[in-house]
């Protein structure tokens, strides 16, 4: 089982993904508007709430999950989540999105998968560009 | 002592006061313009305008030399993220987080946060000890 924090258009795209390849997913985001839009197409459970509130994690299953990935938009929020997962739930593996260099290396140092798809894209269109240049 | 504090709000603004009236040195970290410029305006000395849970920011603030920083804005998330960074990058030996909601307290104290300070529990806790004074403490 797999709790998703952070329905933005990637944390969407994410489930939906992971619901196609047959795991039990529940989203959590505070947003309802957010959430009432991917359950047109999406059929894994949706807690609305914040992700950095443990009552919330609670609800969303938390506690028998194998996975916690925290994809919002408010990186400080996925940090603290993610720790919430790891520290007071004992979730094995916990992913977070970090975009900061810096905070992805300390953060991964104290056993965070971390995630910068906004900084890795920048970096893809720069080879991309030195390579047509 | 050098004292980074990182928020200039309402609690933020009233502990450098403090600390500069104790004689402290003390730089802030706000993120709200504004803000910066009345409490530069006040005390003078050094206002750095921009986020605290910039690793680089925080080093340009002296965190390297600081021996407490203080983390006051008005998110759990950001607190926490800037004692980390204070702690981990930049060594600081203490750190201190207020805390809105009263439930994180646990979760900064597993994550290293020395001190946490919940002004919620503490506005809680005076206003009971007013309604129902303890019995040593009870006007003649």
């Amino acid at each position: 089982m797999i709790v998703v924090y952070g329905c933005g258009q990637m944390g969407s795209q994410l489930v939906q993904e992971l619901v196609t390849r047959g795991e039990a997913v529940t989203m959590v985001d505070s947003d309802r508007m957010a959430l009432e839009e991917l359950s047109k197409h999406f059929e894994g459970h949706l807690v609305q709430g914040s992700g950095t509130d443990e009552g919330v994690l609670r609800m969303a299953g938390i506690e028998q999950a194998e996975c916690f990935i925290a994809v919002s938009f408010d990186l400080n929020s996925n940090i603290m989540a993610a720790q919430i997962a790891k520290h007071l739930f004992g979730v094995r593996r916990v992913i977070a999105r970090i975009e900061h260099p810096e905070l992805a290396s300390m953060y991964r140092a104290m056993g965070i998968e971390v995630v910068s798809p906004t900084l890795q894209a920048a970096k893809h269109v720069g080879a991309m560009i030195a390579r047509v240049s | 002592m050098f004292i980074l504090v990182i928020g200039g709000g309402k609690v933020g603004y009233h502990l450098v006061r403090t600390l500069l009236s104790e004689g402290h040195e003390v730089a802030v970290i706000e993120k709200d313009a504004q803000v910066c410029e009345s409490i530069a305006d006040q005390f003078g000395g050094m206002v750095i305008h921009g986020d605290g849970t910039v690793p680089r920011l925080l080093r340009e603030a002296g965190a390297v030399r600081a021996d407490v920083v203080v983390a006051v804005a008005g998110r759990d998330q950001d607190n926490l993220v800037v004692c980390q960074i204070a702690k981990h990058l930049h060594g600081v030996r203490r750190t201190v987080a207020r805390i809105n909601d009263p439930r994180n307290d646990r979760l900064f104290a597993i994550l290293g946060v020395d001190a946490r300070i919940s002004v919620t529990s503490l506005v809680a806790q005076l206003i009971d000890a007013e309604i129902s004074p303890a019995p040593g403490l009870a006007p003649p």
